[in-house]
């Protein structure tokens, strides 16, 4: 049966993959896609490194001169700002303006890259102020054309600098410096503007001049210009070089060379000085002219990218750059180096990716396997198990050990129908095995029960007889008891409804038997006294009567007016009431007559009115009043009886209507009026008999229903 | 035995006082004073009585025991009180016997017992009057 089952869910079950593979597959395609994206990531690395290299030689060295050349400018023209207002400056004459660039000294002295500051007009007019190559000290001049003495005094420095200057510099100096002036004083104002290089009066070192426009009033210009030394640049250039056997050089742009690197120097045995402004094809310099030859040839436009070039062995990479960048380009800057030398510590960086990659690649595929392991031994088990159990064997299998939450839950669940089948099937064993025992002792049992009920039968119905028996004497008793004190009351109160008219009857006879003595009587006073003394006589007889009938085991319910009922009690029990002084206040209504039993209710009434008379005469109370008040509330018709004899103690409110509760003691009370009248009010008439204190008295209140002849 | 006219004899000199709170009874009881005496002054209770009596204005006064507002005892003290001589006599029912003592030691001269006895009446108002007229005399 199980085996069909087990077989037609395999045959149902869609034919998957295990596990293991499913897990394999994936892992396997995660590592893949990891492996790939890697290579990526490391191509583009790769190829943005070496942009970004280039790319960095070139803003670096830019950003570097652009910078220094701001820090320059940007104090001297704030200087210029401060100290000399245009309006004021307008009025320098040149004599000032020599006191003016003397403001500068304190200024240029940071900056040593800065040898000349010079200031003209536009007839040329203007002065110079130098730093004496000697001493360092600044020294003004009048603007050199103008001043024979200056050129004597510095070729003393070198007497070769006629000759290289005529080599590159234009002869005509003074149409070389209006052209120069004409290009600043078009320009905006605090624009810098450059100049092509030259070599500084009677120096051999090359300077290239910045220059901005100082207006000063209507049609009055000055142009102030800085000198700056190109070997400091290249000085610069020096420092952004990363590689050792790196180059830099600085050239014009029709490629003349200005300054090189100095293991270039070294290696041609060379000084910045013997470049001279020489073509660079003149050199040895196979490396630099291949650059150019690859520059030139790629007719780059974008100057800032790198080319490579050289044999596959030793590839090279360089790139030149405009100086300085913006609008015409007066300079060259070419930075070149080995590319191993560029790539070298990328070249590690890869190897460790890789190292690290194939680590994690290892890593990968052993917790994948173990990951398998964990996963797939517990569901063997489970499966294993499952079979075994399929085929009858309930035994308790290897516990499986396991810590993937659902997997733990699958092998407690299966554990737990395991052991629900076993436990299920040893009982189904052992109830075969004691069923029969079972029945047999079942069986007996069921025997002997039933004899019991027999007998229990049987002797039930005796026994209840005997019980309602004994209940029904001791309820005799208790209501012989009762009767017996009730008509000791009632006597007593028949005595004192006797008394007043056996009073006047003896009283009334006496009379008459004084009149006859003393002979003096007339027939109308005798028929008068007579007739009073059977009044006398119908009243005597009138109140046995009353109390004849309330003795009268006649139990009949009757319609009957409250109101009748009340009177009845009075008759009997008003005198008595009358000779303790006690007032009765009357005040009742009813709307109708009620069916009830008329006996039991003026019991009732007589109980209650009886036990307020003892307790206002034991106490003493001084105008003793029982109300009696009678009222129609709804479908009830209530009695209310109330004393003023200071109510009944808390402690004994709950226990007036228990039997034999009594607080007159034993010659006085039988302590079962209350309880018979609660049970003829509530259990015969269907009523309540309750009772509260009130305005200093116990107010008894009797409640019952108007029902009809047949509800009673 | 004295009889009715024994009595009758007193009928002018011997005025009384009755004090009873039962109409029917005063009517009645009344009605037998006034058969032997011509001066009879009745009063519904004892509060009336004391309103009504006067030092020697009465020889007799009778007075029921139990009445509302006053009752008999109290009267006795207060009358006695007013005038120690005065006779007086208590017109009681038989089962209040037990206060006899009690109204001895309040000063009551005689008790006359209900229901009314005429012969026992006649001897204790004889015996009364005697005494009053003795003590006059």
């Amino acid at each position: 049966m199980l085996k069909h089952k087990l077989r037609r869910i395999r045959n149902r079950s869609p034919k998957g993959i295990s596990i293991r593979s499913s897990l394999f597959r994936n892992f396997s395609i995660l590592i893949i896609l990891i492996l790939i994206s890697f290579s990526a990531a490391l191509l583009i690395l790769q190829f943005s490194e070496l942009s970004m290299l280039s790319r960095r030689l070139v803003t670096e060295a830019s950003i570097e001169m652009e910078s220094e050349f701001q820090k320059i400018f940007q104090p001297v023209i704030k200087n210029i700002n401060i100290s000399a207002h245009w309006g004021r400056l307008k009025q320098y004459n040149t004599l000032e303006s020599k006191e003016m660039l003397e403001m500068f000294i304190p200024i240029l002295d940071e900056y040593e890259y800065i040898v000349r500051i010079k200031s003209s007009d536009r007839e040329g007019n203007g002065f110079s102020l130098y730093k004496n190559p000697m001493d360092d000290e600044w020294i003004t001049t009048q603007t050199y054309t103008d001043l024979p003495g200056t050129r004597e005094l510095v070729s003393k420095w070198d007497d070769n600098l006629d000759l290289i200057e005529r080599r590159w510099l234009p002869i005509n100096r003074d149409l070389r410096l209006e052209a120069w002036y004409q290009s600043v004083i078009d320009s905006e104002s605090y624009r810098l503007g450059w100049n092509e290089p030259y070599f500084l009066e009677n120096s051999r070192n090359l300077v290239i001049t910045a220059s901005i426009k100082i207006e000063s009033g209507v049609g009055k210009a000055y142009v102030l210009a800085f000198d700056i030394l190109l070997k400091d640049l290249q000085d610069i250039m020096e420092k952004t070089v990363l590689s050792e056997n790196g180059i830099v050089f600085i050239s014009t742009m029709d490629d003349r060379l200005i300054s090189i690197s100095g293991n270039v120097l070294g290696n041609l045995n060379l000084t910045n000085a013997d470049l001279a402004l020489q073509s660079l094809y003149d050199f040895d310099l196979p490396r630099v002219k291949e650059l150019l030859k690859e520059w030139d040839s790629r007719n780059r436009r974008h100057l800032s990218k790198v080319v490579y070039f050289g044999s596959a062995r030793d590839r090279w990479v360089g790139t030149i750059v405009p100086f300085p960048g913006k609008g015409v380009p007066i300079l060259k800057i070419g930075m070149l180096a080995p590319l191993s030398d560029v790539m070298h510590y990328d070249i590690v960086r890869v190897a460790t990716i890789f190292l690290i990659f194939i680590l994690a690649l290892l890593f990968a595929v052993f917790m994948t396997k173990k990951m398998a392991k964990r996963y797939i031994n517990p569901v063997k088990k489970i499966l294993e198990q499952s079979l075994r159990i399929s085929q009858g064997d309930l035994r308790k299998g290897e516990p499986i050990d396991c810590n993937i939450s659902e997997l733990r839950q699958l092998a407690d669940t299966h554990e737990t129908m395991r052991q629900a089948l076993e436990e299920s099937r040893q009982q189904l064993e052992e109830y075969s095995r004691t069923l029969s025992q079972k029945v047999e002792e079942r069986t007996f049992e069921l025997n002997r029960k039933s004899e019991e009920l027999e007998e229990l039968n049987r002797t039930l119905e005796e026994r209840v007889k005997k019980e309602v028996e004994a209940n029904q004497q001791k309820d005799q008793l208790m209501l012989r008891s009762a009767r017996q004190a009730q008509m000791g009351e009632m006597l007593s109160m028949i005595a004192h409804q006797w008394r007043q008219p056996l009073s006047s009857i003896s009283t009334v006879t006496g009379n008459l038997l004084v009149f006859i003595e003393l002979d003096n009587y007339n027939k109308e006073q005798f028929f008068e006294l007579l007739s009073s003394i059977n009044e006398h006589a119908q009243f005597l007889s009138r109140t046995i009567n009353d109390f004849r009938y309330f003795f009268n085991p006649n139990k009949k319910k009757e319609s009957i007016l409250l109101e009748t009922i009340i009177e009845q009690t009075i008759n009997i029990i008003g005198r008595s009431l009358e000779y303790k002084n006690i007032v009765l206040e009357k005040d009742y209504r009813f709307e109708g007559p009620i069916i009830t039993y008329p006996n039991e209710i003026t019991q009732v009434f007589l109980n209650i009115i009886k036990n307020a008379q003892d307790v206002i005469v034991e106490k003493r109370v001084e105008k003793p009043i029982i109300k009696i008040k009678g009222y129609q509330d709804g479908n009830m018709q209530v009695v209310e009886i109330k004393d003023n004899a200071g109510g009944i103690p808390l402690e004994h409110l709950e226990k007036v209507f228990d039997p034999y509760f009594s607080t007159k003691g034993e010659k006085q009370g039988t302590g079962l009026g209350l309880y018979m009248s609660k049970l003829i009010i509530e259990k015969h008439c269907k009523g309540r008999l309750a009772v509260q204190n009130e305005d200093g008295g116990a107010n008894f209140i009797i409640s019952m229903p108007m029902l009809t002849d047949e509800e009673i | 035995m004295i009889g009715a006219k024994e009595l009758i004899k007193f009928s002018d000199r011997i005025r009384i006082l009755y004090v009873e709170d039962d109409e029917k009874l005063r009517e009645d009881t009344g009605r037998l004073l006034g058969t032997f005496f011509k001066n009879l002054t009745l009063a519904e209770n004892g509060r009336i009585a004391m309103e009504k009596y006067k030092p020697g204005e009465f020889d007799i006064v009778i007075s029921d025991f139990v009445m509302p507002e006053m009752d008999g005892m109290e009267l006795t003290r207060q009358i006695k009180a007013i005038d120690k001589d005065q006779v007086l006599i208590i017109l009681s029912a038989h089962d209040e016997l037990h206060f006899v003592e009690e109204f001895r030691a309040a000063g009551v001269d005689d008790f006359i017992f209900k229901p009314l006895n005429i012969k026992e009446f006649i001897d204790t108002m004889h015996k009364a009057c005697l005494a009053v007229t003795e003590k006059k005399d």
